[in-house]
């Protein structure tokens, strides 16, 4: 059964959140505060990227050899076009064709799950290599002091990003099914450009890692 | 519709942006890789944050909190390469000196204490 599109029942209790516009300004604020401390978390990540690139900067120039550089690059163009499918969704769900918006959704659900795949893919063969994170580092083909911390690092920045990839997929699928349930129209659809908002950071964030460990 | 076509505007330059990146990547620009690689990769966050996450609509708090903590990024990165590239280079690890290991994590293994300005193989 589909339930109106409307938006929600809210008792406006306090003038400065009488109207729905107030709520949205409210909501997006938040959300921006959120990911500034996803940005922060990262940074730190970055920050330990550039110290140790400073350190051993021939070994990490050399590091991108010893990577899979094409399902890297492959994994940036799938996340890009995910992040295109849920703009078009937002614009889709605002213009009230709430099916379609479900539709992209999915879509960019199956991206995300692709990322994922891909990157596990990457992740075996490194396993089968030996590059392991730390102690367990034991890449005969790239044994140069330095090497450890980059791969050390890799596996850390890329393996927080897969976790957040993780989410993302499953806001992204929560607000399909939100969608298609048709608690999102025309007149509401906050929540769908919130979630929108994560993914698009998560996306963001590979557009630095990338660069920096498959590229440079 | 106006909207969609903006979205796909902005995601046409977003995947040309990228596919600069990997093409600059192929010409090894030396010293100027990181910078550039970095550049070209605020230039797609921006876009993203303006057009997708909708802060071209949004003046005011959401445009003051993320500037904040990009500032704070640039700080935080700023401050640390700052003060590790003027410490003297023997200070840096591994140092001129064999790294010594914790107790009881000997092992066999490519040695790991060559200084890093002797030149790689």
């Amino acid at each position: 059964m589909r339930r109106e599109a409307s938006p929600r029942p809210v008792e406006p209790r306090a003038l400065h959140f009488g109207d729905e516009a107030s709520r949205q300004d409210a909501a997006h604020l938040g959300m921006w505060i959120f990911l500034a401390t996803e940005v922060l978390l990262f940074s730190v990540l970055f920050t330990a990227y550039a110290l140790y690139r400073l350190t051993y900067p021939g070994v990490f120039q050399q590091a991108p050899a010893h990577m899979d550089v094409f399902l890297g690059t492959l994994n940036t163009f799938v996340l890009v076009v995910s992040s295109i499918l849920v703009a078009l969704a937002v614009d889709a769900i605002r213009n009230g064709r709430d099916f379609a918006a479900a539709a992209l959704l999915a879509l960019s659900v199956l991206l995300g799950i692709a990322f994922l795949f891909i990157k596990a893919a990457e992740y075996t063969k490194h396993v089968h290599d030996g590059a392991l994170p730390g102690a367990w580092y034991a890449y005969e083909a790239f044994a140069l002091p330095g090497a450890n911390l980059y791969f050390t690092l890799y596996w850390v920045m890329t393996g927080v990003h897969a976790v957040h990839v993780l989410v993302g997929v499953g806001v992204l699928v929560t607000l399909a099914l939100r969608t298609l349930a048709g608690e999102f129209g025309a007149r509401f659809h906050t929540p769908v450009e919130l979630g929108g908002m994560y993914w698009h950071l998560v996306d963001v964030i590979w557009l630095f890692l990338w660069p920096l460990l498959y590229l440079t | 519709m106006r909207g969609g076509v903006q979205v796909l505007a902005v995601g046409a330059v977003l995947l040309a942006l990228a596919t600069l990146s990997f093409g600059l990547s192929k010409l090894h620009l030396g010293a100027w890789a990181v910078p550039v690689a970095l550049g070209i990769a605020l230039c797609k966050a921006v876009l993203i944050a303006f057009f997708f996450m909708h802060l071209a609509e949004r003046p005011g708090g959401p445009r003051l909190v993320i500037g904040t903590a990009g500032v704070f990024v640039g700080i935080l990165v700023g401050l640390v390469l700052a003060e590790a590239a003027a410490r003297a280079w023997p200070t840096l690890p591994p140092g001129p000196f064999p790294v010594s290991r914790l107790p009881g994590t000997e092992r066999s293994g490519p040695p790991r204490a060559a200084p890093p300005w002797l030149p790689l193989p």
